[in-house]
């Protein structure tokens, strides 16, 4: 036995050892026993040192500061080993430090206190588990050293503010039941096993971490390397926590002040330390709250000393903050490891309050058999589940349907934009017409949805009514199986599939999108889900360039449709592109949020492309042209229901929430990378549909429920997702707060399904059967000749046709009665629009009593003004009591028709819209340039409506023609094949001079350039829909991009 | 992937607590009421283009019948003038008037005895119709809004005292009104006067005296229940009810708890009374204050109770005759204002009715609804009229800050302004009544009246003639 100099132990001690098999033919271990003053037990842990089975073991004894030189006791009981004295100050750590400069050419250091008697075999063990699970740090089973049948740590863990707990209950017996090598978050320094590698790379221990905390941050600092600390049970040490065990839980009244001082100090340190910055700013928050409320508690039962020293513990931590930041620095280096991970192994909750229980209770014991419990149940559920999605289909299928069943065997009421379609020549012609005849005509293109209608029209052998049914029943089951298809590639089950469709199915958008007579919204939510899907497909890793090509184009078709009907439906790619970036910072994948950016600016292209030119004549246009009007705003709650119209109130739409927070709570991997973008892209629909109406009351804004379809699918996928997870992965939970979160997930969703269900009741989901061209069929007949309009008022969300506003009153007008489809998706808004909208502000506001005078040359016969979407039935608008009284105190309007729901003025001025005027008139100031003061004092005596057919009047003349569309200059009218000189008419119509009484032509002589647009935009349509036919021929193979572990080669 | 996971959860959970804090309330204030200048009868705003006269019963003289259009506004006016005759016809008469102008149209001229609707273009015009006749005098502004509910207070029918209800319907669709009498003997509500049908572009003429027979107090109130009406009375006193006269009054298209009269003057001889009625179902404890135009001090306020459904009168000055009544004791020759002032916030509506024969200086039967707001600016469409002798001008001041106000002189294309009606001080909650029109001989010119002050104010005219008197409030100039 001697004492040696630290530089030159190494190859000395390793040769020194090297007696009985050559050194190597096994990695040398080198043991460092850290002794301090040690009792009579020493010898004993020496003798169990040399009669280690390990070939190539030496021993290290680091001497701290015992008072008593222990080196004759050592040589005495272990001659080979070589001895070290140091200072002492420091405590555990710094000694074990020596190490770092005193051992050379060792693989492994085995720390060891030196009250703790290692079985024969044990570091045979440790070394050989250390090989076999490429450990960087292994522990032995710790029994107690008087009592080895009583167990007393088998690895360690802590919570999330740095606790110890060893999940051993006190006189635990060891039956073997924690035998299994596994990962645990660190092992006490009683025993441990070290790569000397990774030891020389961690620097050693930290000796600022001592007491309490010293192996717990070694042993993270090596999980953050990257390294793996696992406990080898087979491997047994005797401890006779004399030392560390021993102080770090005796009995807390005994613990001296100073102690715990230390080690809180120890402990938060190690939490500065370790922990990556963002989980510092909610661990520190926390850790101080329990520390305090520790402290109180200390207070309160007359222990100030010890709650003084908590207290101050934290703060003596921050006394050199300098050396605090060095320190983390070096620990975030060695980084290699995420926070989620290290907490994998960490427990949640309580330290304290676990061992209170595990202690006190034998909590422990119970919990373990509801875990029991809870994962047999679990599989069962799971097995039984997997038998039901067929039901499930068959039972949503069925819902769906039967609520549909007026929608779909009967007639569409003809609420808000479900008016009626035209038949497949009156589509058409409106879709190739170059004057658009909405509001007071302007030569603007229509929308290609007249062009579908035709199309879907003629398919039905020209049976619109039949069409506009499907369509509108057919939506919400066609969205939900958008959301079934959209889950299917995620899980082999179909069962989270049918989850997502019934979450999407339940949300009540769609419903209240039919009640509101919203076809855009309607539209747009059975399309979104084939949509969103496109874009998960596209942006896989491994999709095939010629799939991606066909998922663009259904992308851009899918868009375009919708786009058609609603325009604001144009937003919706962009809307998942921006989502897919701003979870970029959550789940990774950079390459994916770039490619689903650039796609969803390519598809949006393409589609604005495709509905070119109407899409072009959208530019610069009005609020109105794109659906956005004024709309009373919603709370944020109620955005959060999905709560803009008659479903959605109570709270089965909260049920949609909790089905969608599962895979937050769950989920791993690409499963949760996907909920992350699916709850992103709801966050950014909640938004759009709240913040402007919260910035700006009644802000002029788009349907709430078509901007809520984003989040509506969104957090159907998660539902979908979540279930997923849940299929896969809670088994292998123990009880807790998952299982408590899925039951509540599905107590959720069923009660969404339950509101469905109580909104199928109907047939219409709400929608009654009267609507206003019912009601009002009236004013059709008894046509007068020269054609008339009506001028509706009100709300511009309750009216049957798309609707201008004039200050904040809407207002629409239709030709020869109630009018159809074709008064809907109004041109943007034109001088004549405005003019009429200035004179509906002037009679609104008091400033004209001659309302009927002003409206005379639009050709409006009666104005109708209306309170809700449908006579008896349908969606209030707010409340135009100003309106209201203003018309009934015009001295030209003549209550014609009075109820609840709306009132019709018979206007007394009007003038026909083909009107003459015959000569010497000069009651009809026809050449008038102000609209308002020319209307105002003419007055109709005289004038004599005309007869038309296809654009030709009968016989008349002369006089002056009045042609009341918008004053245009393209506007031609032809007598006997001769031109016809045109002029302005009351400043915002047409006049055409006739000198000789014949009939005439008038036409609108449009450019030819619409023309070709129309024709190269059909061209464009077949190319697109061509090219995704043939691209189709080799779809994208259909198999799980996500695994039951949560991972896959898609990745996140 | 749980550290992302926690910080997105964190993010999320963050925002929806964001937005439910900021849910919580609106960030912009609720869309203010359409502001009205003030709840009066005749309101010249802006944009006020029509003017509704219901006119005078065909029981008076039609050739006495006077409209007087003026035109405030720097630009020429065409107004148009549609007669809606008793008889059925209606007919348009265009007028042209000048700026600054005062125009004065004997109503035959403008058709047959019925409703008038003035629909003016251009300028700003002002309307007023009346009488001017021998011991018949009166003229008030045209109605500017129409209402479903019209209130007078004061009326009665003894004997030879005419009380005469118009109700013009000018609008295209029929209205249908009920009339509730609550007179000195209770409330009546004849059959005949209900669900009354005042047909489209027309009027219908009441005789209350027919109905309500010999009562002392009749306090008349008008109901639509459907359509918008504009109503008038006119109270005719023959001589067989001693001195004979024509009060004519727009009625108030609301109740309200508080009520102001700007000018009243205690004449010797005269008989003036303060008609409260209680339209409420609730009984109303009512405060009548006076206060004295020469004088800081108020008057002795009368409180008085008046019951649901029922109408009072409070005797103005002459207390020594009131033998038990409720009077305001008010001494001869004060002039004063008065404050009708329900405690409860009943709604009541007040209006003053005086029979002054203070000859040679005074005689004449008057009539003034209360006033509900002050404004800051006021028009009257005229200042004289035939037998002129004076007219002036009453202005209370109900605010805290002394008012200054400045009146013009509006007529024949030109807006005088004299040095003695400008900066008038009206202290605060003080009174002051100005001479317009005086002197011997009076001005021979008409002109309109525009009254500017730099504090909300109410004002009322009066008018003195020969053989009778005219009291009208003003015309709120938006």
């Amino acid at each position: 036995m001697e004492t040696i100099d630290p530089d030159s132990i190494s190859a000395e001690l390793l040769e020194r050892d090297d007696e009985t098999e050559p050194a190597q033919a096994v990695p040398p271990v080198v043991v460092v026993m850290i002794t301090n003053d040690p009792g009579p037990w020493f010898e004993e842990s020496l003798t169990a040192l040399g009669a280690q089975d390990y070939p190539a073991l030496s021993v290290l004894v680091l001497d701290n500061g015992s008072a008593d030189d222990p080196t004759d006791r050592i040589a005495r009981a272990l001659p080979g080993a070589f001895v070290r004295r140091c200072t002492g100050q420091g405590g555990f750590a710094a000694a074990a430090n020596e190490a770092l400069a005193s051992v050379e050419g060792a693989v492994f250091l085995l720390f060891c206190h030196d009250d703790v008697v290692l079985d024969p075999d044990a570091a045979r063990l440790l070394v050989e588990e250390a090989y076999r699970s490429n450990a960087g740090i292994v522990g032995p089973k710790v029994v107690d050293r008087d009592n080895p049948d009583i167990l007393l740590e088998v690895g360690m863990s802590v919570d999330h503010y740095g606790v110890p707990f060893s999940g051993i209950e006190p006189h635990e017996v060891d039956q073997e039941q924690h035998d299994g090598v596994r990962d645990v978050f660190y092992v006490s320094h009683a025993a441990m096993l070290v790569r000397s590698d990774l030891f020389h790379e961690l620097r050693g221990f930290d000796p600022a971490t001592f007491p309490g905390a010293d192996d717990i941050d070694l042993c993270w600092r090596a999980r953050l390397a990257g390294a793996r600390v696992i406990v080898a049970p087979a491997a047994r040490v005797r401890h006779g926590r004399a030392t560390v065990v021993a102080a770090r839980r005796p009995r807390d009244r005994d613990r001296p002040a100073l102690e715990l001082r230390d080690e809180t100090r120890s402990r938060v340190r190690l939490l500065c330390k370790s922990y990556a910055a963002p989980a510092l700013v909610w661990v520190l928050p926390v850790a101080f709250m329990l520390n305090l409320s520790e402290a109180v508690g200390l207070l309160l039962t007359g222990r100030a000393a010890r709650a003084r020293a908590v207290v101050a513990g934290w703060f003596s931590v921050f006394a050199h903050p300098g050396e605090l930041r060095r320190a983390r620095a070096g620990a975030q280096q060695l980084r290699r490891v995420d926070d989620g991970d290290m907490r994998d192994l960490m427990i949640r909750g309580s330290a304290r309050l676990r061992r209170f229980m595990i202690e006190r209770v034998h909590a422990g014991e119970r919990l373990a058999e509801v875990s029991t419990l809870t994962r047999v149940r679990m599989d069962e559920i799971a097995r039984r589940l997997r038998r039901l999605p067929a039901m499930f289909v068959v039972l949503l299928g069925a819902l769906v349907l039967f609520g549909s069943r007026s929608l779909l065997a009967g007639r569409v009421p003809a609420v808000g934009s479900f008016q009626a379609w035209p038949g497949v020549g009156a589509a058409w012609s409106t879709f190739t017409a170059s004057w658009r005849t909405t509001m007071m005509g302007a030569p603007r293109p229509a929308t290609p949805a007249f062009a579908f209608m035709a199309a879907a029209s003629t398919v039905l052998f020209d049976h619109p009514g039949l069409a506009q049914a499907l369509v509108v029943g057919g939506a919400l089951p066609l969205g939900a199986f958008g959301a079934y298809r959209l889950l299917r590639p995620f899980a082999s089950s179909s069962l989270p599939g049918i989850a997502a469709a019934a979450v999407y199915a339940a949300n009540p958008i769609a419903r209240n999108a039919i009640w509101q007579g919203e076809l855009g919204p309607l539209v747009c939510f059975a399309l979104a889900p084939f949509v969103l899907g496109a874009f998960v497909r596209a942006t896989g890793d491994d999709t095939p360039r010629r799939s991606r090509v066909h998922l663009a184009c259904t992308v851009a078709l899918l868009v375009a449709i919708a786009g058609s009907v609603w325009p604001p439906a144009l937003l919706l790619a962009p809307a998942i592109g921006v989502a897919f970036c701003l979870a970029l910072p959550f789940v990774g994948g950079a390459h994916r949020a770039r490619s689903a950016l650039g796609g969803a600016i390519v598809t949006s292209a393409a589609a604005a492309l495709l509905l070119a030119p109407w899409s072009f004549s959208l530019l610069g246009a009005d609020a109105a042209a794109f659906g956005a009007q004024h709309r009373a705003s919603l709370s944020f709650v109620s955005v959060m229901q999905f709560h803009a119209g008659r479903a959605g109130a109570g709270l089965a739409p909260w049920g949609i929430i909790a089905a969608a927070v599962v895979p937050l709570a769950i989920a791993t991997g690409t499963r949760l990378a996907w909920a992350t973008r699916a709850w992103v892209l709801a966050a950014i629909s909640f938004g759009l549909a709240w913040l402007p109406g919260r910035l700006s009351e009644g802000a002029t804004v788009v349907a709430p429920n078509g901007v809520l379809v984003a989040a509506a699918i969104g957090l159907a996928f998660a539902a979908g997702l979540g279930v997923a997870a849940v299929l896969d992965g809670l088994r292998r939970y123990r009880f807790g707060w998952r299982q408590v979160v899925v039951v509540a997930a599905f107590a959720g969703t069923a009660l969404a399904v339950v509101g469905l269900s109580a909104d199928t009741l109907s047939g219409r989901f709400g929608l009654h059967a009267d609507d206003w061209p019912a009601t009002y069929s009236w004013m059709a007949d008894n046509a007068p000749p020269g054609g008339f309009r009506v001028l509706w008022v009100g709300d511009p969300n309750v009216l049957p046709a798309d609707a201008k506003v004039a200050g904040d009153v809407g207002f629409a007008l239709t030709n020869n009665g109630v009018g159809d489809a074709r008064a809907s998706w109004a041109a943007p808004e034109q001088h004549a629009d405005r003019v009429l909208a200035g004179m509906i502000d002037a009679a609104a506001s008091g400033s004209t009593v001659r309302l009927g005078h002003l409206l005379a040359p639009a050709g409006v016969r009666y104005v109708a003004f209306v309170r809700r979407a449908a006579p008896s039935s349908g969606a209030f608008g707010r409340d135009e009591t100003r309106l209201n009284d203003a018309l009934a105190r015009q001295l030209d309007l003549t209550l014609s028709r009075i109820d609840d729901s709306g009132v019709v003025y018979d206007n007394d001025a009007w003038i026909p819209m083909r009107a003459v005027v015959p000569p010497k008139n000069t009651g009809v100031r026809v050449d008038g340039r102000d609209p308002q003061a020319a209307a105002v004092r003419s007055e109709a005596d005289g004038v004599v409506g005309v007869a038309a057919k296809a654009a030709t009047t009968s016989a008349i003349g002369p006089g002056t023609l009045l042609w009341s569309q918008a004053a245009n200059p393209r506007w031609v009218a032809t007598v006997n094949g001769r031109r016809v000189v045109r002029r302005d008419a009351f400043g915002w119509t047409n006049a055409f001079a006739l000198d000789s009484h014949a009939p005439v032509h008038v036409r609108y002589a449009g450019t030819g350039a619409v023309s070709v647009a129309r024709v190269a935009e059909i061209a464009i349509w077949i190319g697109t829909v061509a090219l995704w036919f043939a691209t189709r021929r080799r779809p994208v193979e259909s198999r799980p991009v996500a695994t039951a572990a949560g991972e896959s080669a898609a990745g996140a | 992937m749980r550290s992302p996971r926690f910080l997105f959860v964190l993010l999320l959970s963050a925002l929806v607590a964001g937005a439910l804090a900021a849910g919580r309330a609106p960030s912009t204030p609720p869309r203010a009421a359409d502001v009205k200048i003030a709840p009066n009868t005749a309101v010249l705003a802006q944009s006020s283009t029509v003017w509704f006269c219901p006119g005078l019963p065909a029981a008076l003289a039609h050739a006495s019948a006077r409209v007087t259009f003026a035109n405030i506004g720097d630009s020429t006016a065409d107004v148009v003038v549609t007669d809606l005759a008793d008889n059925g016809t209606t007919t348009h008469v265009t007028i042209r008037v000048a700026a600054n102008s005062v125009l004065t149209k004997a109503r035959d001229q403008l058709g047959g005895a019925g409703a008038l609707t003035v629909e003016s273009f251009g300028g700003r015009v002002l309307v007023e119709e009346g009488i001017e006749g021998p011991q018949a005098l009166d003229t008030a502004p045209c109605a500017t809004e129409s209402s479903a509910h019209w209130y007078f207070a004061a009326g009665a029918t003894p004997r030879g005292v005419q009380q005469w209800l118009v109700i013009d319907n000018p609008y295209a669709s029929d209205a249908k009104v009920d009339v509730t009498l609550r007179t000195s003997s209770g409330v009546h509500r004849p059959g005949a006067l209900q669900s009354l049908d005042v047909a489209r572009r027309s009027r219908e003429v009441v005789a209350i005296h027919d109905i309500s027979v010999r009562q002392d107090r009749v306090a008349v109130a008008i109901d639509a229940e459907v359509g918008s009406v504009v109503a008038a009375q006119t109270l005719v006193y023959t001589t067989a009810a001693g001195i004979p006269g024509v009060a004519l009054s727009l009625g108030s298209p609301t109740a309200a708890a508080d009520w102001t009269f700007a000018g009243g003057v205690a004449q010797p001889g005269s008989t003036a009374v303060l008609a409260i009625a209680n339209v409420g179902p609730d009984a109303a404890p009512v405060d009548v204050q006076a206060t004295a135009e020469s004088s800081k001090q108020l008057l002795a306020a009368v409180n008085l109770t008046v019951a649901p459904d029922d109408v009072a009168w409070v005797q103005l000055g002459q207390c020594g005759a009131a033998s038990g009544k409720a009077c305001v004791n008010i001494a001869a020759g004060v002039r004063y204002s008065l404050d009708v002032r329900s405690d409860q916030t009943v709604s009541i509506v007040a209006q003053t009715l005086s029979r002054i024969d203070d000859a040679p200086d005074v005689v004449g039967t008057v009539t003034a609804p209360g006033l509900l707001a002050p404004a800051r600016g006021w028009a009257f469409a005229r200042s004289r009229v035939n037998g002129e002798r004076s007219t002036t001008l009453s202005l209370f001041n109900p605010g805290a800050a002394a008012a200054v106000v400045g009146i013009g002189l509006v007529h024949d294309g030109r807006v005088d302004r004299p040095s003695a009606l400008q900066r008038v001080t009206v202290p605060p909650g003080r009174a002051v009544t100005v001479t317009v029109v005086g002197g011997r001989p009076p001005s021979r010119f008409d002109a309109a009246l525009t009254v500017n002050a730099s504090e909300p104010i109410f004002v009322e005219r009066s008018i003195v003639a020969t053989a009778e008197a005219a009291s009208s409030v003003g015309i709120v100039v938006g």
